[in-house]
């Protein structure tokens, strides 16, 4: 088991020079650049290839990537080039990713309860209507992206019924943060739902439910010893997954709603082509998703015996 | 019993922001722990962060009194407020850095230049400066300044503001030195300023601030060399390279404004501008800078205008999404904001937001630009044609839908020196396209036909989707007014921007290419002589030109020398007749371009407020009004 976490945390870095690799790649292979986005109007060949020089942009592209790698092996994560300038872009990241940190966690702290209750719900009444409209609604929040949903919630709650604020951001605990939370979690509620009823309709038809059943323990008993816990452990699993879409969903989110966290940064970085950001805000998702995969496998080992032993 | 009681009281005060004193069993006295949440804001190294607090007091209770005490954890309310919109975090608030609008639109409002422009004309007015003077070459310029403009620091804690005082406790007013250091810390290229370039006309600020000689070798000047220095206290003097009237419009510039020496030391150029650090000598002051998330500026009552400030306070968020903006606008929480297009229709039809509307300028204007070098664009009449056959009004009512301006010069309206749109120059006229046209073909004994098939005429533009919708209608308008056949293609910017370089083979340059142009400083300087002077600049449309390819010119023609001679004229009715004469010739009689339009804004605007909309040099709400009793009114505060 040890030699299994070390194995994986080993492949950790690798795995960040490839998304350092990628994200570099489509940065330096698509359309724009920071020197262009800074010049404007006043842009002349000569003029770029000055500030080319200056920031390394002239350079082969694997000699800028290892220089990337090798920084980030030192924990510098360089300075921004366009949108805010010579700022060092760990403050950037280090202002933003408190506010993303705590609208993640209230959307799976919302979200996660409340999906496994929905399934359960919509497993217990199997083929009913409390089934079919709990179904019915969560494949309309998986379907429907933050990019419409948000808008729509701002247009109903916030304009036409007032009685939810637009945007801006009070901190968590305020009303600002109902909608952008209830966007978020709605992905995670449909996803846990989904997979609850999903799983505890597998566990209803297996062998040792049956025989619980016909050594006559009571259906609550059933349900909550023997069907729930068993439907949970997969669960643990897709806890990875979905972080993944919401860290997704929170850079629209948060630009929607004007909230100052990762997600808008990288979207303003993304316009202004100021790679540093980009890269450290992609390179910090793919590490919370690794990690939160990570956690998942292991978590997965030791909730349940059968994975342990084999 | 205790217990219940003290989670009460942290439910209350923490939820509701108020401190209670309170209970206990009735008549005997008892002590009782309260445990107290308090959310406080503290400046640590300029960072302003929240903390919570737990005290836990000891409180002896004889009776049971309920006693609710307002905190006062909005100092603002009551005041004269403008709800704004950032529009995002803006990059810095250090003058010598600014360069994008947000930035601007703060340091505008928070520092004093030597000179502001009015809003209207884009005239130049004392600001800093009471009066400037010339030397009689045109090269040296004396300005006073006034010695009543205090530095001040606002301490986001006791909400109020302090003037600054020297080492010897001597209070620190505005002077010459803080002008000179500012010039000096924004050309220096350790500060890494990029809207030095504005500066370069100052003697030796371009080889100060690029570092090199004409030659290209590296500089043996040093900061000293600057043209600035402080004649003494209150007069500050400016050498610059060549004659040029409209300095005191540069120098009013953000990027020339005095700046706190003292304190940028102390702090470094990345700090200083963090509220609780920052010191300002403008209308407002910085009292509070959530990165990301908002920022609010209050008056300075000891700004020397500060009875004619009415705005009290600029309750500013960094709402990116324009759609997210316009819906806080719908409900009040912001008193202006720029119309997304999707909603423009709406808004027109909407009988309370139509009243609101305005189409506000902005100082950019879209034109085609004709390659001189390139048949048959050698020739004026075909200029001509091609020119007075865009039909601009209608391409603004179909395509483009913001309401521009059609242009038939260059400069927009609000740059000093602009003509009126329309007055002048070349503006939409089909039969005199027509005529021309024909004129030209007459002489080379063509037909259209002859003309389409001996000319491959290529429209370019750079990839996006709002220029190739324009170019699409243009090259429509084209065929069906003049007959002829104008193929488009677009480039990535970049590629683009090589491409229309003026050493670019003249067979790999587009015969039509697309550009806008924005100010720099609200002289007309800026527009017709840096973007068309042929001897200045970038001369992209290739005129004058010892060949094809431009490798040289043959030297100024009457435009050139026009231009010139305005950028010289220290009479501004003088300065307005010569730019009237150049923009009417160059885009008139030699059809050098086509101007298209000139760029908009559409915005609302709450009926209570009152506001400008200066072109350039960011927004001045120091001269804004609100008329609070009716915001009140309408909001329900």
């Amino acid at each position: 088991m040890l030699s299994y976490i070390v194995r994986r945390l080993l492949w950790l870095p690798f795995l960040l020079a490839i998304m350092i690799f990628i994200t570099f790649w489509l940065g330096f292979y698509g359309p724009g650049s920071p020197e262009v986005v800074l010049l404007g109007q006043r842009y002349d060949p000569e003029t770029a290839a000055v500030i080319k020089e200056q920031w390394g942009l002239n350079e082969p592209f694997a000699l800028q990537y290892v220089k990337y790698v090798r920084n980030y092996v030192t924990l510098n994560f360089g300075e921004s080039l366009t949108k805010y300038q010579g700022q060092p872009v760990a403050r950037l990241l280090a202002r933003r990713l408190p506010v993303t940190m705590e609208l993640n966690a209230a959307a799976i702290a919302l979200g996660v309860p409340l999906g496994i209750i929905l399934g359960a719900i919509a497993a217990t009444y199997h083929g009913r209507w409390q089934d079919r409209s709990i179904i019915f609604f969560t494949v309309l929040f998986r379907a429907v992206p933050s990019l419409v949903a948000g808008p729509v919630l701002l247009f109903v709650f916030a304009k036409q019924l007032k009685i939810l604020p637009v945007g801006g951001w009070d901190g968590l605990f305020s009303a600002s943060a109902i909608l952008p939370v209830s966007i978020l979690a709605s992905g995670v509620v449909a996803g846990f739902a989904r997979q609850t009823r999903a799983n505890m309709l597998d566990v209803l038809s297996a062998d040792y439910v049956r025989t619980a059943r016909s050594k006559g323990l009571s259906e609550q008993m059933v349900m909550s010893r023997h069907v729930l816990q068993n439907a949970l452990i997969p669960l643990v699993t897709i806890l990875g997954l979905v972080l993944g879409s919401i860290v997704e969903g929170t850079l629209i989110t948060e630009t929607i709603f004007g909230i100052p966290g990762m997600g808008q940064l990288a979207f303003e970085a993304i316009g202004a082509r100021d790679y540093p950001i980009i890269i450290a805000v992609t390179v910090l998702a793919a590490f919370i998703f690794a990690l939160a995969n990570l956690w998942a496998d292991l978590f997965y080992g030791i909730i349940d015996p059968r994975i342990r032993q084999s | 019993m205790f217990s219940r009681k003290t989670v009460l009281l942290v439910l209350v005060i923490a939820m509701l922001a108020v401190i209670a004193a309170q209970c206990g069993a009735a008549p005997t006295p008892e002590t009782i722990t309260v445990v107290e949440t308090v959310v406080v804001e503290k400046v640590v190294q300029g960072e302003t962060i929240t903390v919570v607090e737990t005290v836990e007091k000891e409180v002896v209770v004889t009776k049971e009194v309920e006693k609710i005490v307002e905190v006062n954890n909005d100092p603002w309310a009551g005041k004269v407020t403008l709800n704004w919109n950032l529009g995002t975090e803006p990059p810095t608030l250090d003058p010598a850095l600014a360069s994008d609008t947000t930035s601007v639109d703060v340091s505008e409002n928070i520092f004093v230049g030597l000179t502001r422009t009015d809003p209207n004309d884009g005239s130049v007015l004392p600001y800093l400066a009471t009066d400037w003077s010339v030397s009689d070459d045109g090269l040296e310029w004396t300005f006073n300044l006034r010695n009543d403009i205090a530095w001040v620091k606002y301490d986001p804690l006791s909400g109020e503001f302090t003037q600054e005082v020297d080492a010897d406790g001597n209070p620190r007013f505005v002077n010459a030195n803080d002008v000179v250091y500012g010039a000096k810390r924004t050309i220096n290229p350790e500060t890494a300023s990029d809207y030095a370039y504005v500066t370069y006309i100052i003697k030796n600020a371009l080889e100060l601030n690029s570092g090199e000689d004409a030659d290209g070798n590296p500089t043996e000047l040093t900061m000293d060399d600057l043209g600035v220095e402080a004649v003494d206290d209150w007069t500050v003097k400016f050498t610059l390279e060549r004659p040029a009237a409209y300095f005191p419009s540069i120098a009013g510039l953000w990027v020339l404004k005095p700046q706190p020496q003292w304190a940028i030391e102390e702090w470094g150029s990345d700090k200083w501008t963090e509220a609780g650090l920052i010191v300002t000598n403008g209308p407002y002051g910085l009292a509070e800078w959530i990165h990301g998330g908002s920022m609010k500026l209050v008056k300075n009552p000891l700004f020397i205008e500060a009875d004619q400030v009415q705005i009290e306070v600029i309750d500013a968020v960094m709402i990116t999404e324009s759609s997210t903006a316009f819906a806080l606008y719908e409900n009040n929480e912001l008193d202006t904001a720029g119309v997304p297009l999707p909603e423009v229709d709406r808004v027109k039809a909407d009988p309370v937001l139509s009243a609101e509307f305005v189409n506000g300028p902005v100082p950019c204007t879209y034109y085609y630009g004709f390659t001189w070098t390139k048949p048959p664009f050698d020739d004026v009449r075909v200029r001509r044609a091609f020119s007075a056959a865009i039909d601009r009004q209608s391409l603004i009512d179909n395509v483009t839908k913001g309401g521009q301006l059609p242009a038939s010069t260059f400069a927009p309206p609000g740059i000093f020196g602009a003509p009126a749109p329309g007055t002048l120059g070349q503006g939409t006229d089909v039969e005199l396209a027509k005529a021309s046209l024909q004129d030209f073909l007459d002489e080379k004994g063509m037909t259209i036909d002859d003309f389409n098939s001996t000319y491959d005429i290529v429209l370019g533009h750079n990839t996006s989707e709002g220029h190739a919708r324009i170019a699409a209608a243009i090259q429509q308008m084209w065929k069906d007014n003049l007959g002829v056949d104008v193929r488009v293609e677009n480039q990535e910017w970049k590629v683009y921007l090589k491409t229309i370089n003026n050493d670019t083979p003249v067979e790999d340059m587009f015969s039509i290419y697309r550009l806008g142009w924005c100010a720099d400083y609200a002289d007309e300087n800026n527009w017709i002589h840096e973007v068309f002077n042929s001897q200045e600049g970038s001369n992209r449309l290739r005129r004058n030109c010892t060949d094809a390819n431009c490798s040289d010119t043959t030297g100024p023609d009457k435009f050139d020398e026009l231009t010139t001679a305005a950028a010289m004229a220290t009479d501004p009715a003088e300065r307005i007749k010569l730019y009237a004469e150049a923009e009417d010739m160059f885009a008139g009689e030699m059809a050098a371009y086509a101007p298209i339009y000139h760029y908009t804004t559409v915005r609302v605007d709450k009926p209570w407020l009152t506001r400008n909309k200066p072109v350039v040099g960011g927004e001045d709400f120091y001269r804004w009004k609100i008329d609070q009793a009716a915001k009140d009114a309408a909001t329900g505060n």
